[in-house]
């Protein structure tokens, strides 16, 4: 059976996705590539400054869902989350094995990229317009905390910031964000509804 | 809520950046037993789970590819994670698309008639006992083989039959695949023997790169005889199968002509996987070549595989017509020998 992309993907949608995981069909696989990679690949080569690096960890994310499709539970949260989790932790780890270098830059740049998908769900777009209208230094910490995994003291180092700025800034920048995704209807950890 | 218990918001916010979303979810449940901490983190935790979508990248288009081979090639080979290297991802990605061809024949399909072999069957045969070689020179155990293409059998059990020449061949193919851990560096080492009429003995990694341009090839002489359009590996693929070609081109050029292998000849491939370059190895690039051939890669790793005639080989050639005429006969020797 061919997964009709042109429904929007909500539960059911990744309920059928899951279940066609689990049954080894390969057209089930393609369908969550062509839908999340953006996201998984996005993430990864904003973490490491590394194209090479992000195709690996991107092959690495869908080949974990191929084979242990197991962990994708669409009752418990949407498949978006999952990847990008995957994503960013295996990220996180190859930055602490090879160092991160050049990958601060990556991390910090909001230029649009060439191959960045014109449209995405209307939620992404109220992501990225609240993190663009956040001052720089506030969006850049939620960033580093996000694709490096560092700890507040860490993100207040790299930045040269108070780490009580980077603290209060991560939090209140977060906050907001959760404020205008609920203005927008978007249901925070539940199946998603954008 | 416990009076004793401090909010934290800033501290949530950090929990909600750091913890995978199985944590967040058992923590969430019982975070300080604090409903409006629990409500908070929430909260924060599903910002996070949101920030991932603001800068999305579009991936290489290769890599979509790349990424189902490898998927199939693990279903195929029962194997877990990565095909391990370039070179046992070409042929894990060449076995996958095969298989899947060969998934979808009737029983009249395999009795096609096929150049050279006979028919389907036989060709997969023929594709089998060249895998094996490689097999043996890894000290693999034979698996049950049945392959003779000749093999008088009554009408009922055709299909039966051809099934299990495409299992032999896949169950081969695999074992070889899952020598080939994530580590590869001493395996593709390995010293196995090529087919060809060369018989030459090359690296694995060699040898893995020779059974992916094997694989392509019958594979498109099923999809002509189904009169389905041929297709060339991903760029990348082409691309260590050209430079394969390249390597053993001199071995090749010394069996034509005494001191073939010194001949200098530039190579100038076009398309997606292609690139320049010179031989013998190490010349100097300044030193004009005697023969010069340009042509499209994927035509040159065709002609590489005896389909296409060096006679009537379309390329823009520069040297003496009967040097490139020689260059191109020994590049037409270099497949597999069927």
């Amino acid at each position: 059976m061919v997964i009709d992309m042109r429904v929007p993907h909500d539960h059911a949608w990744e309920r059928l996705l899951h279940r066609r995981l689990r049954a080894g069909d390969d057209e089930a696989l393609a369908a969550a590539y062509d839908e999340f990679a953006p996201y998984v690949y996005g993430i990864a080569v904003r973490a490491t400054g590394d194209e090479r690096a992000a195709e690996e960890i991107t092959e690495h994310v869908f080949l974990r869902l191929w084979e242990r499709p197991g962990e994708f539970d669409p009752d418990r949260g949407p498949l978006r989350v999952l990847l990008c989790e995957l994503a960013r932790t295996r990220a996180i780890d190859r930055l602490r094995q090879v160092g991160r270098h050049q990958a601060v830059r990556s991390a910090l740049d909001w230029e649009p990229v060439e191959g960045t998908p014109p449209t995405g769900p209307p939620a992404a777009k109220t992501v990225r317009d609240v993190l663009l209208g956040l001052p720089a230094d506030q969006r850049n910490a939620i960033m580093l905390a996000y694709l490096h995994g560092l700890s507040f003291r860490e993100v207040a180092t790299e930045l040269a910031i108070p780490e009580g700025a980077a603290r209060s800034g991560i939090y209140s920048g977060l906050r907001r964000l959760a404020v205008a995704l609920a203005a927008a209807g978007v249901t925070p950890r539940g199946p998603r509804s954008a | 809520m416990d009076r004793e218990h401090e909010h934290d918001p800033e501290a949530q916010a950090a929990w909600a950046l750091a913890a995978t979303s199985a944590a967040a979810g058992r923590a969430l449940t019982t975070l300080n037993g604090c409903a409006a901490c629990a409500a908070e983190a929430a909260m924060l935790r599903g910002a996070v789970d949101w920030l991932g979508t603001a800068q999305p990248v579009r991936p290489p288009a290769r890599l979509r590819d790349a990424v189902l081979a490898a998927a199939r090639a693990a279903r195929v080979g029962g194997r877990k994670g990565s095909a391990g290297s370039p070179q046992a991802l070409a042929y894990a990605t060449q076995v996958a698309a095969l298989d899947a061809l060969l998934g979808g024949l009737s029983p009249r399909d395999w009795r096609a008639a096929v150049p050279r072999h006979g028919n389907v069957r036989a060709l997969i045969a023929h594709l089998s006992a060249n895998d094996q070689m490689v097999a043996a020179d890894l000290g693999l155990v034979r698996p049950a083989d049945d392959n003779r293409p000749d093999r008088p059998d009554r009408p009922d059990r055709h299909d039966r039959h051809d099934q299990h020449v495409r299992r032999v061949w896949r169950e081969r193919a695999a074992m070889v695949l899952e020598r080939v851990p994530a580590d590869p560096a001493d395996r593709l080492d390995r010293p196995v023997r090529l087919a060809g009429r060369h018989q030459a003995v090359r690296p694995l990694r060699d040898g893995l790169v020779q059974r992916a341009f094997e694989t392509w090839i019958h594979a498109d002489d099923v999809r002509a005889v189904l009169d389905l359009p041929s297709r060339p590996p991903p760029a990348e693929h082409v691309r260590l199968i050209a430079e394969l070609g390249v390597r053993l081109l001199p071995t090749a050029l010394a069996a034509a002509a005494a001191g073939g292998a010194d001949r200098p000849v530039r190579l100038i491939l076009h398309g997606a996987g292609g690139g320049t370059w010179e031989l013998p190895p190490g010349r100097d690039p300044a030193v004009p070549p005697e023969v010069t051939i340009t042509c499209d890669v994927v035509e040159f790793c065709r002609l590489l595989a005896g389909r296409r005639a060096p006679e009537e080989f379309v390329a823009i050639a520069d040297g003496d017509p009967d040097s490139t005429l020689t260059v191109l006969r020994a590049i037409a020797s270099l497949g597999c020998g069927d």
